[in-house]
């Protein structure tokens, strides 16, 4: 087996998993938060951990007492030969939903089988601080993948929403589209928006149910200060509301926003909010929006070997976090990018070469 | 015409980041700089250059044997994007709520729209 690429800290976790399962690498992480009051990995993550050991055959994990260390042998790609999986995210769990679907749209075109994936537990529909909500990952994120030539079969039901910090939501992914390697993209020009809509959700919940109320009263005749004992299996979970917009230009290139209230935070405010963030990702430009553009060029990495894919992106969107994360493409895959100034205000062309590395299960087949 | 120039003009100087993208290729994958350096170098931003300059003298002044450790907690340490598995940016929101409440800015903002009128303008 190869030596094992190695890496520090819990940055750009995900997209170092996605690309180390998708290419078959072993991964050496260490370091994690090991500075920091609550070392090691957050429930979120070992959360991931198990998801992908769910829909891979054959992954090996071993992570430290503290969870400061972990090591990653990726196995196959199997989804569990096709049958549906059944996952329960732990209710400690504070990232959203999108956290998890991420990276199981990004693997699920090279599995061996279809993905049928439903998520429970600590699931959060809506957006947080850091996650998209599901319908911006619906309509921006999954949208992106017909630019790579997968269409069909590909969908996100949203059973059950529910809103931060605690999650009691249910979705069920479905991925029926897989291919052997991604089909070469070419996206060089922006277009200008035609088209801006969006998805408002609120989620409420009955407080108390009445037969609790008839409960308290009782105790409260019996005698004693008895409020708020009635919580328990009727507590307040997953309420909130929030907006998600998007913005489609006339070539088909998309961008998106998502905002959801703060505490006590008018609707006004949040709606405001989100328009202010979309305008923003429209000036930056490009032909992916921030949300998906590293999942664009992971694509395009997986594509044909020896194409090359084009996508313009705006040269604002350039920071520290896609910096890194193109090293960890060099690191783990071995290419590197080239740009280039495009035409037009701000554009910069991206060149990726494809890998070929795609699918494992369907090259025997 | 000068009023469509001038929006251009100032969109322009707005757009922060005057950094040519070669400079950027050239830089890119050397290992040698952090991600924050190489944004910050090739941005040829005065202000980090500056704060650079500060952390230096800090530095010097600081005992050499004790080093603060690197605070990996990502909530106490919002402006570094350093340790951060994110997607959605983060946004500065008291900056876009300034920004986009200028007319001037919608203003220029419009041409990335469908609706606008681009006549005498040449458009890529």
């Amino acid at each position: 087996m190869t030596t094992p690429v190695k890496f520090t800290t819990h940055a750009n976790l995900r997209h170092r998993l996605v690309l180390a399962t998708l290419t078959g690498t072993p991964l050496h992480i260490t370091q994690i938060r090991a500075n920091s009051m609550t070392p090691g990995l957050t429930s979120s993550e070992v959360a991931l951990l198990r998801l992908l050991d769910n829909i891979t055959n054959g992954s090996f994990f071993e992570i430290s007492l503290a969870g400061t260390t972990f090591v990653y042998k990726p196995g196959l790609i199997t989804a569990n030969n096709g049958k549906p999986i059944h996952f329960t995210i732990p209710e400690t769990c504070t990232r959203g939903v999108t956290y998890y679907l991420e990276v199981l749209a990004l693997v699920a075109p090279f599995s061996k089988a279809a993905f049928s994936v439903t998520l429970d537990g600590g699931v959060i529909t809506a957006a947080t601080e850091e996650d998209m909500s599901v319908d911006t990952f619906r309509t921006c994120y999954l949208a992106l993948f017909q630019k790579f030539g997968m269409e069909r079969n590909i969908d996100l039901r949203i059973v059950k929403r529910s809103a931060g910090p605690h999650g009691a939501g249910e979705v069920h992914f479905v991925h029926g589209f897989q291919t052997r390697v991604a089909r070469t993209l070419h996206l060089q020009t922006p277009g200008r928006v035609k088209r801006i809509r969006g998805v408002a959700y609120g989620i409420a919940r009955p407080q108390i149910v009445p037969a609790d109320y008839g409960k308290e009263g009782a105790l409260e005749k019996a005698g004693g200060n008895n409020k708020g004992r009635a919580n328990g299996r009727t507590r307040k979970v997953g309420v909130g509301f929030g907006i998600s917009l998007v913005a489609e230009t006339g070539t088909g290139c998309i961008y998106a926003a998502d905002a959801t209230a703060n505490p006590a935070e008018p609707a006004e405010d949040v709606g405001k909010r989100c328009a202010y963030m979309l305008l923003e990702e429209i000036q930056m430009g490009g032909c992916v929006g921030r949300t998906a553009e590293m999942a664009a060029m992971t694509m395009m990495m997986m594509g044909q070997e020896g194409d090359v894919g084009r996508l313009v992106i705006g040269k604002e969107t350039i920071d520290e976090t896609l910096i890194s994360q193109l090293r960890d493409m060099k690191k783990i895959i071995g290419t590197e990018v080239a740009m280039k100034e495009a035409p037009g205000e701000g554009n910069v062309l991206v060149s990726i070469l494809g890998r070929g590395v795609g699918n494992v299960g369907r090259k025997l087949a | 015409s000068n009023l469509a120039e001038n929006a251009k003009q100032q969109w322009l100087e707005r757009r922060g980041g005057t950094g040519r993208i070669q400079d950027l290729t050239r830089i890119l994958y050397d290992d040698s700089m952090e991600p924050a350096e190489i944004v910050s170098r090739w941005k040829g931003d005065s202000k980090s250059e500056d704060a650079d300059a500060m952390d230096e003298d800090e530095e010097e002044d600081e005992d050499d044997f004790f080093k603060k450790a690197e605070n990996q907690d990502d909530e106490e340490d919002k402006t570094s994007k350093k340790f951060q598995d994110r997607t959605l940016p983060s946004y500065d929101m008291d900056k876009l709520h300034m920004k986009w409440a200028e007319d001037d800015m919608l203003e220029a903002l419009r041409r990335r729209f469908i609706t606008a009128d681009l006549l005498g303008e040449k458009e890529e």
